[in-house]
């Protein structure tokens, strides 16, 4: 363990190091990640204007919605290169490279590119959206509270690093990745509004069956006060579970490569 | 054969053989709607959306289904052409010919628009008739007819809007990204995600004022009813304000830019 | 002792056959015809500790193939291999940090940085203490002549340079065992000679083991004494690389020079032609009654300079895959 968060320090330095020496991509990278994020509070200006609650959700409420929705997009794209970069990395070979390493090859694959610019706009705009939907909404700041949230973003980051990797294992098949990456990408983007608007059955699979709504509601409900002790249990247990099932649809990507390719 | 209509044809072969990429840009650009369908039927059947937006609802219904056809359709991709041709010398094959490049990438961007638009076609006819079955959406042909000419407006001064900032290239290197930025800036203003008028006096102004909701917004405001026949007609004449002043920009940074590139030896 | 054992390897993998066009593309998407196709087929060998040997064979021979199941990339169909006592493919991290691989066209250096970097990284996935890093790292840029290029970002390396770091970064743990595939491919004369000598002089001293491939028949010349030659996936020599010369029919190629132009017809009676110009002729003897001929020729024609000459181990073994191709 001491190892790994050891080579994810040097990964994390080399990845800073290599995006530094071209200076204008990583101003644009950020320049590019805020057009984006014009995007996203097109949705908070949009709620504002109408004015609308949400059950008993003001737009304040919305607003931390939206906000977590950014910030786990920030983490999300801090790994996010690597996930895409997995069916070139089969084509090319690289990935034979790193098979013979004696460290995880889940984790060298997975967590060796860091990018920044990407992170840096969505956490800022991200926090500054939750902070000040929290303090405009009148919700309590205590440490059980904070604490549990900070909790509840971290199972998250487990849970959207699994259930993503699992599409782009497919790269291990050398399927061209193009159009399946539209297609995550869009079902990510579901979170840019809170699960609430959508119908029932549609709230209960993305609850239950495909839990992205998990991802950025249940830490926004528990902020709230608004998550029942079942919902905050599922909330852990579902990263678990998928992080499971990631595992071992990955080691049989990885079974597969070394059994077919040649 | 007259060498802007095989640029024009080539145009047309370039986009086909890209067909599955042109697929599954359509299909990505599905889930946004299916999010703001939901979203905008949640708003209008928990408030009274329609106060504050100035859109009923089945004219910002009609406005969610048609505004990705629309941005889809006037969106252009050759501002990384250009800035190639500027930065690797691409350019002198056509100075050394009898043509003018501006042209050239006209008839280019026209015929890879032609399949695509096809496409759309049948997709936005699809939803006009979901649209009066559903919505109750009336429509006269005159509006129609409007339609269609408001959307070739569009479709010549986004070629232009782009022209004029592919052209950049000449003074700045590595734009790419700059061009991802402005695009997706581009088409947040021009109303592709949202109309942008919904939020007040001001911002309707804006729109009305500004060449940029006229590449998107003002075509599907002709045919959701927003837009009555009178402002269509001033409508229509701005864009062709437009059209003309973006033409003559071009025009005049791409005398100015060439200039450049043949003083510092291209 | 035998450090790495190979019995029978073998290794399929099955593709499936893509008619050309659209139509042949939908065809595939619901029917698909599953071919199998034979990458090694049957390869047993050994090698000794501190030995070095060539793996030869034409493109597509399995030679790649081999060196990836030794190195637990692939797993084999079937057969047996043991590499200092482990399954490679088990991939147990003890057997990871005994042997490295270098594939000439694959690079594991991080681009847009410093080697030196590169080698910091490897220092800590093979968890090497300070002291022995430091030491491995001056040792090794001295003797590959790159010390002044490490602090240079790999993009900017010339190719050769490239292929020297990649090297380094192979050998921070020490390994006992290295396989080189293809390691001086692309390169010119003198980098080609440089990383030769290095590899040479690093056996020596270290007494690590070494497979090596290599198109290149001065690599294997210089460096390997034994080579083990496949062909379609099967061994079809296994011994030393003099021995070649021998099992070919052991013969000796003549340059000679002549002060008169001279014709096929009057080469022709002392053995097989190989070239005949004006005033210059290569001829294939025998090696048994050598002298005699040679004596013949000497007195018969006007012979200003001669020289004798091995048959080129290029020759010999693409003789050898010749005959295997069309048994």
């Amino acid at each position: 363990m001491r190892k790994y968060l050891r080579l994810t320090g040097v990964f994390m330095k080399l990845s800073i190091m290599s995006q530094l020496e071209y200076r204008v991509n990583f101003i644009s990278g950020v320049a590019v990640e805020t057009g984006w994020m014009l995007v996203k509070l097109l949705y908070v200006a949009v709620v504002y204007r109408v004015g609308v609650s949400i059950g008993t959700f003001t737009p304040d409420h919305i607003m931390i919605f939206i906000g977590i929705y950014v910030l786990m997009t920030g983490f999300y794209m801090l790994y996010y290169p690597n996930f895409t970069g997995m069916g070139k990395m089969v084509q090319s070979g690289e990935l034979d490279m790193y098979l013979v390493k004696p460290v995880s090859l889940q984790f060298i694959v997975t967590l060796r590119q860091w990018s920044f610019p990407m992170f840096l706009t969505n956490m800022t705009a991200g926090t500054i959206l939750i902070i000040t939907g929290w303090h405009r909404a009148g919700l309590p700041v205590s440490f059980l509270r904070v604490a549990g949230f900070l909790f509840l973003l971290v199972c998250s980051n487990l849970l959207t690093y699994s259930l993503f990797l699992i599409p782009n294992l497919l790269a291990f098949r050398t399927v061209s990745a193009a159009g399946l990456d539209s297609a995550t990408a869009a079902l990510w983007d579901f979170n840019n509004m809170p699960c609430m608007i959508y119908g029932k059955w549609m709230q209960r699979i993305g609850t239950y069956i495909l839990p992205v709504f998990v991802i950025t509601n249940f830490p926004g409900l528990f902020l709230m006060g608004e998550l029942s002790p079942v919902m905050f249990l599922w909330a852990v247990v579902s990263p678990v579970l998928a992080f499971i099932l990631a595992r071992v649809l990955w080691k049989k990507a990885v079974r597969s490569y070394s059994s077919a390719s040649s | 054969m007259n060498p802007y209509r095989c640029i024009f044809q080539m145009g047309i072969e370039k986009s086909l053989e890209y067909r599955v990429n042109v697929l599954l840009t359509m299909a990505g650009s599905v889930f946004p709607v299916v999010l703001q369908t939901f979203m905008w039927t949640y708003l209008y059947g928990h408030a009274d959306a329609a106060a504050s937006t100035g859109y009923s609802y089945s004219q910002i219904m009609i406005y969610t289904l048609l505004a990705t056809l629309v941005s889809q359709l006037v969106s252009t991709g050759f501002a990384w052409q250009i800035n190639d041709d500027i930065r690797q010398g691409g350019l002198n094959k056509y100075l050394v010919r009898p043509v003018h490049y501006g042209g050239c990438q006209f008839c280019s961007f026209l015929g890879e628009k032609i399949p695509q638009f096809l496409l759309l076609l049948v997709a936005a006819v699809a939803v006009i008739v979901f649209s009066m079955a559903v919505f109750g959406l009336t429509l006269s042909a005159a509006r129609v007819f409007l339609f269609v000419i408001s959307l070739l407006f569009a479709l010549a001064l986004n070629f232009f809007l782009f022209y004029s900032i592919a052209l950049i290239s000449f003074w700045l290197t590595d734009v790419n990204q700059f061009f991802g930025t402005v695009g997706i800036v581009l088409v947040v203003i021009s109303g592709g995600i949202l109309p942008l008028d919904i939020f007040g006096e001001k911002a309707v102004f804006l729109t009305r004022l500004l060449p940029f909701g006229y590449t998107t917004q003002f075509p599907v405001n002709i045919i959701n009813g927003r837009y009555s026949m009178c402002m269509v007609g001033t409508g229509l004449l701005c864009q062709i304000f437009w059209i003309v002043s973006f033409a003559f920009l071009g025009e005049l940074l791409w005398k100015k830019g060439l200039r450049h590139y043949i003083a510092v030896g291209g | 002792m035998a450090v790495i054992n190979v019995e029978h390897l073998k290794k399929e993998f099955s593709y499936y056959r893509k008619e050309t066009g659209l139509s042949g593309s939908l065809h595939n998407l619901f029917h698909r015809e599953i071919l199998t196709k034979e990458a090694v087929r049957d390869i047993t060998f050994s090698v000794e500790k501190g030995e070095i040997i060539a793996l030869l064979g034409p493109n597509g021979a399995g030679k790649t193939t081999t060196l990836k199941m030794l190195s637990g990339i692939l797993y084999p169909t079937s057969g047996r291999a043991l590499v200092d006592g482990f399954i490679p493919w088990e991939r147990r991290n003890e057997f990871k940090r005994r042997f490295s691989i270098v594939m000439g066209q694959k690079n594991q250096l991080w681009w847009d940085l410093p080697a030196s970097d590169s080698f910091y990284l490897n220092k800590c996935i093979f968890e090497i203490d300070d002291q022995q890093y430091i030491r491995t790292v001056e040792e090794l840029s001295e003797l590959l002549a790159v010390r002044e290029l490490m602090s240079v970002q790999v993009r900017r390396l010339s190719l050769g340079e490239r292929m020297k770091m990649e090297i380094l970064a192979a050998l921070i743990h020490r390994p006992e065992i290295l396989f080189l595939d293809e390691p001086t491919i692309g390169l010119d004369i003198v980098s080609q000679q440089k990383i030769r000598s290095f590899l040479k002089y690093y056996n020596e001293q270290e007494k690590t083991t070494i497979i090596l491939t290599s198109h290149y028949m001065r690599d294997i010349e210089e460096l390997c004494e034994r080579g083990v030659i496949i062909s379609q996936g099967q061994v079809v020599y296994d011994g030393m690389l003099s021995g070649i010369n021998h099992l070919m029919g052991d013969k000796k190629v003549i340059t000679l020079k002549f002060s008169e132009d001279i014709s096929p017809k009057q080469l022709a009676p002392f053995g097989r032609i190989r070239e005949c110009r004006c005033r210059e002729g290569v001829l294939e003897l025998p090696r048994e009654g050598l002298r005699k001929t040679m004596a013949d020729i000497l007195s018969g024609l006007p012979v200003e300079d001669f020289t004798v000459t091995e048959v080129p181990l290029e020759e010999s073994i693409a003789l050898i895959f010749r005959k295997e191709a069309v048994s």
